[in-house]
């Protein structure tokens, strides 16, 4: 076997022989050629130079980042799995929390302030007090309702048992504002601020209620960015790993990249377009799946929500920001994925010259 | 030009791997450094390509400073340097062509120039005709003729090859180093790390001996033999006549009186130098 091996390389190296000959008498034909080399920057030692050009070439660079992807098929494909189901669950839970939070809003535009002013206050008091009500940050708005509406309505509501009332000589109800509110935030700071104005009896709202509402919210708003972010970090753990094994796997390339003197910049630039290119396709995916799933979801179980007064979050409505969103997520993951695995890759692998000595 | 001042290099784990080492190469000389493994050469090496920095001293390079030198500046200082490997480290699915196009491309070279350059550059290396093939097609002198033109391609003034003849045939060793000559003949300088012995004593070239992590002989300067003593570099006075050194001069040294060569025992390489030739003699027989 070895034998063979050598009568075979024998062989060649007789037929090289000639060549090489020729090779040689070539190379000193063009001595001036092969002199023009010297060290490029500090000094340009005489003859022409080759001129390199610093700037990158972009079609090779964006070239090979796509054919990292494709070379690397098997793990590209797990990675856009995962990060699509990531940015799918990002998407999902977004949704959720956006509606959660239409519905609680709806809570919150009925949970109004009755303002009931003092018997006997004059057209102008009830005006002033209609402006100084208006005056407060939080109020959104505040209708006026007098004496003899609340009693219409009263009676309306009593229905039946309207007759309870005919026994009163007059109307007791208060002129009154009802008082709706933009956010609860400051509910018991508004409810305080109501009652200091002049002319006003007193101040009714369900503070409780309020609160539970501000309470919901806030942890609602906690657990979805939190979900989100650990959701990201996820994502970028997937993409630097995944082009971390298309770095490994490129070790070769890479390591005869550095001793030929490539910038650590062209070096990376693949890297990188690869991780955007797994970000984008992934963020194109999640997109469809968020839209398939949630027009069933909502198609299932929209109506309870129209039980609750107000339709759900048409899907429409963040469609676009959803899509911009998951593909900036997917460059952005891309980007410092790549990043990330290239410095420490630089740094301590993709030798020039080997250990195994 | 290349220029090692009293350079050590000591590991983090404590490894001295080079010892106050000086040396200099000048422009278009052809140097073989020697050594057995562990001796140093691999970080010698490496604080050539600018990979390691050494922990003292100084080294010049190209009119670039190594131990000053800025992370930018390395890829930039690595163009004026070509390297081989014993390994050839082709890639496996790149053409012949495509992987001495490779290293022009890497540095952000147009397809014009390197539609000029390459074929030029296969064909001094002799491989014009071969520029279709892939690298398993080809023979492992051919596939490191094929890294050589890689390590031209860009210009490089300098040609570090890294035992570039022990993947190969004893035969074509010859042609390799042959080749070398060649494009030394031209105006580039080489460095060429190798324990062949045999090759070594073949080519009228300086040697250079690294010997734990220390140049313990430097045949050079007209045929001057050094060797370094606590004082730095001294000529052997027996030999300072030469004009040129091989290792035929070496192995007289075992003649000489020992009181010539203070400091130093020469035999240990003497008799690893013997130990080889019958070595490689034998496995040619």
């Amino acid at each position: 076997m070895a034998e063979n091996r050598n009568v075979k390389k024998t062989a060649r190296a007789a037929q090289a022989a000639p060549k090489r000959k020729a090779a040689g008498s070539r190379s000193t034909q063009n001595a001036p050629a092969r002199k023009r080399q010297g060290s490029r920057r500090p000094a340009n030692r005489g003859g022409t130079q080759i001129k390199r050009r610093r700037n990158f070439n972009v079609r090779y660079l964006t070239r090979e980042g796509v054919r990292n992807v494709w070379s690397n098929r098997l793990m590209s494909f797990a990675s856009v799995a995962v990060l699509t189901s990531c940015l799918l669950l990002i998407g999902v839970a977004f949704l959720l929390f956006a509606n959660i939070n239409v519905a609680l809003r709806q809570v919150q535009n009925q949970n109004i302030i009755m303002v009931y002013l003092e018997d006997g206050a004059s057209e102008d008091d009830i005006n002033t007090v209609g402006q100084d009500i208006r005056m407060i940050s939080d109020v959104k708005s505040a209708e006026f309702v007098s004496k003899d509406d609340a009693y219409e309505q009263q009676l309306k509501s009593l229905g039946e048992n309207a007759k309870l009332m005919e026994g009163l000589d007059e109307n007791p109800l208060p002129d009154s504002y009802q008082v709706n509110l933009a956010t609860l935030d400051n509910y018991d700071k508004v409810l305080d601020e109501l009652n200091s104005i002049d002319h006003v009896e007193n101040v009714r709202g369900n503070s409780d209620l309020a609160n539970q509402v501000r309470q919901i919210r806030r942890a609602v708003s906690i657990v979805s960015i939190g979900i989100i972010v650990m959701l990201l970090l996820v994502s970028l753990f997937i993409i630097a790993n995944t082009v971390r094994v298309t770095m490994y796997n490129r070790r070769l390339e890479i390591s005869i990249m550095k001793a030929v003197g490539a910038t650590n910049w062209f070096i990376r630039w693949p890297f990188i377009i690869e991780g955007v290119v797994l970000g984008i396709v992934s963020g194109l995916l999640a997109e469809l799946l968020v839209y398939g799933l949630y027009s069933l979801t909502m198609r299932a179980i929209g109506g309870v929500f129209s039980i609750l007064g107000d339709s759900y979050i048409s899907f429409g409505t963040y469609g676009v920001r959803m899509l911009l969103s998951f593909i900036l997520v997917g460059i952005l993951a891309g980007t410092i994925g790549s990043i990330v695995s290239m410095a420490r890759y630089l740094k301590e692998q993709g030798s020039v010259v080997s250990d195994d000595k | 030009m290349i220029e090692f001042k009293n350079v050590t290099k000591v590991y983090d784990n404590g490894t001295v791997a080079l010892k106050d080492v000086n040396l200099r190469i000048d422009r278009g000389e052809f140097v073989f450094i020697v050594g057995a493994s562990g001796a140093g050469k691999s970080t010698f090496l490496k604080t050539i390509m600018r990979e390691e920095v050494p922990t003292s001293g100084s080294i010049m390079i190209n009119n670039y400073d190594l131990t000053r030198m800025t992370n930018k500046e390395i890829p930039y200082f690595r163009r004026t340097m070509g390297i081989v490997f014993q390994d050839f480290r082709l890639i496996p699915k790149m053409t012949v062509y495509d992987n001495v196009a490779f290293a022009m491309r890497v540095i952000g070279a147009s397809e014009k120039e390197i539609r000029k350059r390459v074929p030029y550059v296969l064909t001094l290396v002799g491989l014009q005709d071969k520029a279709r093939s892939l690298p398993n097609e080809i023979s492992g002198g051919e596939q490191q003729r094929v890294a050589l033109a890689r390590a031209l391609v860009n210009n490089a003034n300098t040609i570090i090859a890294d035992e570039p003849t022990g993947n190969i045939d004893p035969e074509m060793s010859y042609e390799i180093v042959d080749l070398l000559n060649h494009i030394n003949e031209n105006g580039t300088t080489i460095i060429m790390v190798t324990h062949e012995h045999e090759l070594v004593k073949q080519f009228n070239h300086r040697i250079v001996v690294i010997d734990n992590g220390a140049i313990v002989s430097d045949m050079t300067d007209g045929g001057v033999l050094r060797y370094q003593d606590q004082t730095g570099y001294q000529p052997v006075p027996s030999l300072t006549t030469m004009k040129t050194i091989t290792l035929d001069h070496v192995n007289s040294l075992e003649n000489a009186d020992p009181a010539d060569i203070p400091g130093i025992d020469y035999s240990k390489y003497l008799n690893g130098l013997n130990e080889t030739e019958q070595g490689g003699g034998g496995s040619r027989g």
